[in-house]
């Protein structure tokens, strides 16, 4: 007796839901997260899913679904949900996700920072394609890393502002009057914020008055600044968020310190017929790790380079392969990283996706 | 209709046990029916010859199609399994290589079919009433209808 399996679409996701007297099943494909890498729809044991125009959709010339699936066909294995490496398909079993059941196999990526190692430099922060790290810095305040002392002789000082104009620091204020009839005067003050001030001398030499005097401690009391340290004095934290992370490893390729480890899921090689490509950029838009560029010219009027692929940054997900027009892509896949139990049946599926 | 084959095929099955040493009533009670319609079929006066023989031919079939006959022949599942089993020795068995776990059989009518503690697909036997449902709800053929080697045959 089969049961009728159903299918909800709601704000462009898509629920496969099976519910019956031995269990509920509920297939969740994400449209938000999903690259239109086309995995799930070669893992499928039963053709169940189709893929949309991603070139156009990735282009943004057409709204549509990345892909579509077919809930007369969906037996709701999961065996998408498992090898989605973007998190953008769940199985739940009775509520379940099969992700987080050892019962099950799934392809493996992974990305790990060691924090105590991490320098809070946040350049990883800036390169992450998918906006999946953050760092948050809290520094000491400057005023901690200086001393000095800075006097203003206000008999003296005719309030021109060229010291506040050139004052790297913007420590100097010039408080305005209320101009008015009885009040001539454009200026009633100087003030130094010495919160700001770094005591560097450049005020003192450029005041034309030599109203300025400033004292530096900094060499004489070196030993009083105390350097801050990392963690203690200076604060942070870097976050990862893994369900965004698409482990293009971009990250770990430029940490200064080796603080980030990525294992990607795939490997092999992804091969590009650069003389039948179009430069239509359908890859270079689709690609979840800005893998795909096209190099500058080396001068005017020179032809450059079609379409180069970094393969230290590339994750082989597929998704150019699929959205190119003119077949120009190709990935070849050696091996796939996979966690869990071993079920033989899911394993011959993975391999479609090895070449 | 139906019925004259059904009563055919369980002749077969008679005579069948009769040779295996059963004594008429045990025959009778394992399928279920009068003694003395027992002793008909096994001194051949009912069902005719021409029954039997269509019963003979429906048996002679590939196992996984001759039970889809014998299964529609009546909605009494006790007596289908039994006659199946009888005739054929047969299990319903999960390949493993095929099983994508997706549990579509677990709606199995009989409550034959489990999955265990590692999500794997299980049946049980003394349940599994050989309807063949399961079979014809598997997208991968990952469930199939064994013919074990007859203990007669041997």
């Amino acid at each position: 007796m089969a049961i009728n399996t159903e299918k909800e679409v709601c704000n462009g996701n898509i629920k496969i839901i099976r519910e019956g007297s031995a269990e509920k099943r509920v297939l969740n494909w994400m449209d938000e997260q999903c690259i239109g890498c086309g995995i799930c729809k070669d893992v499928c044991p039963v053709e169940a899913i189709e893929m949309g125009p991603l070139g156009a959709i990735f282009k943004g010339l057409i709204e549509a679904p990345k892909l579509d699936i077919d809930n007369k066909k969906c037996v709701l294995c999961g065996i998408c949900a498992s090898s989605c490496p973007f998190n953008a398909m769940d199985l739940e079993i009775d509520g379940n996700s099969i992700k987080e059941l050892p019962q099950y196999l799934k392809v493996r990526k992974d990305i790990t920072l060691n924090q105590e190692t991490c320098v809070l430099c946040k350049q990883c922060e800036i390169v992450c394609p998918q906006e999946a790290i953050s760092v948050e810095r809290e520094l000491p305040e400057r005023k901690t890393l200086v001393l000095g002392e800075i006097y203003i002789n206000k008999d003296i000082c005719v309030l021109c502002g060229i010291c506040a104009e050139y004052c790297p620091a913007d420590a100097i204020d010039l408080i305005k009057n209320d101009l008015n009839p009885l009040n001539l005067n454009p200026y009633g003050d100087i003030v130094v914020d010495t919160d700001a001030c770094v005591y560097c001398k450049v005020c003192e030499k450029a005041c034309p008055h030599e109203a300025i005097e400033v004292v530096c401690y900094k060499c004489p009391f070196v030993k009083r600044i105390k350097i801050p340290e990392l963690y203690k004095e200076i604060k942070g934290q870097t976050t990862i968020d893994k369900d965004a992370c698409v482990s293009c490893s971009w990250c770990e390729k430029i940490c200064p310190v080796n603080a980030i480890v990525v294992e990607k899921p795939f490997e092999g090689e992804l091969i590009i017929k650069k003389d039948e490509c179009n430069g239509c950029r359908a890859c270079i838009e689709v690609c979840p790790c800005n893998a795909l560029t096209f190099p500058k010219s080396e001068g005017q009027g020179l032809k450059g380079p079609r379409l180069v692929v970094n393969p230290e940054v590339c994750i082989l997900c597929g998704a150019c392969v699929n959205a190119c027009p003119a077949k120009v892509l190709e990935v070849k896949r050696t091996k796939i990283d996979t966690v869990g139990s071993k079920i033989p049946s899911w394993e011959n599926a993975l391999k479609k996706l090895v070449n | 209709m139906p019925d004259r084959i059904l009563s055919g095929i369980k002749a077969i099955v008679a005579v069948n046990l009769r040779k295996k040493g059963k004594l008429q009533k045990e025959i009778a009670e394992y399928l279920n029916m009068d003694r003395s319609i027992v002793s008909h079929y096994l001194h051949g006066r009912h069902p005719s010859e021409r029954v039997i023989r269509v019963s003979e031919e429906i048996i002679k079939l590939p196992v996984n199609n001759a039970i889809k006959i014998i299964n529609s022949l009546s909605d009494d599942r006790d007596i289908t399994s039994k006659v199946i089993k009888e005739l054929y020795n047969a299990k319903i068995q999960v390949d493993p290589d095929r099983c994508i776990l997706c549990g579509g059989c677990l709606e199995c009518p009989y409550g034959a079919i489990y999955k265990d503690s590692n999500y794997r697909i299980n049946i049980e036997h003394d349940k599994c009433k050989l309807c063949g449902n399961c079979i014809s709800t598997c997208q991968t053929d990952a469930l199939i209808l064994k013919a074990l080697p007859n203990k007669l045959e041997e």
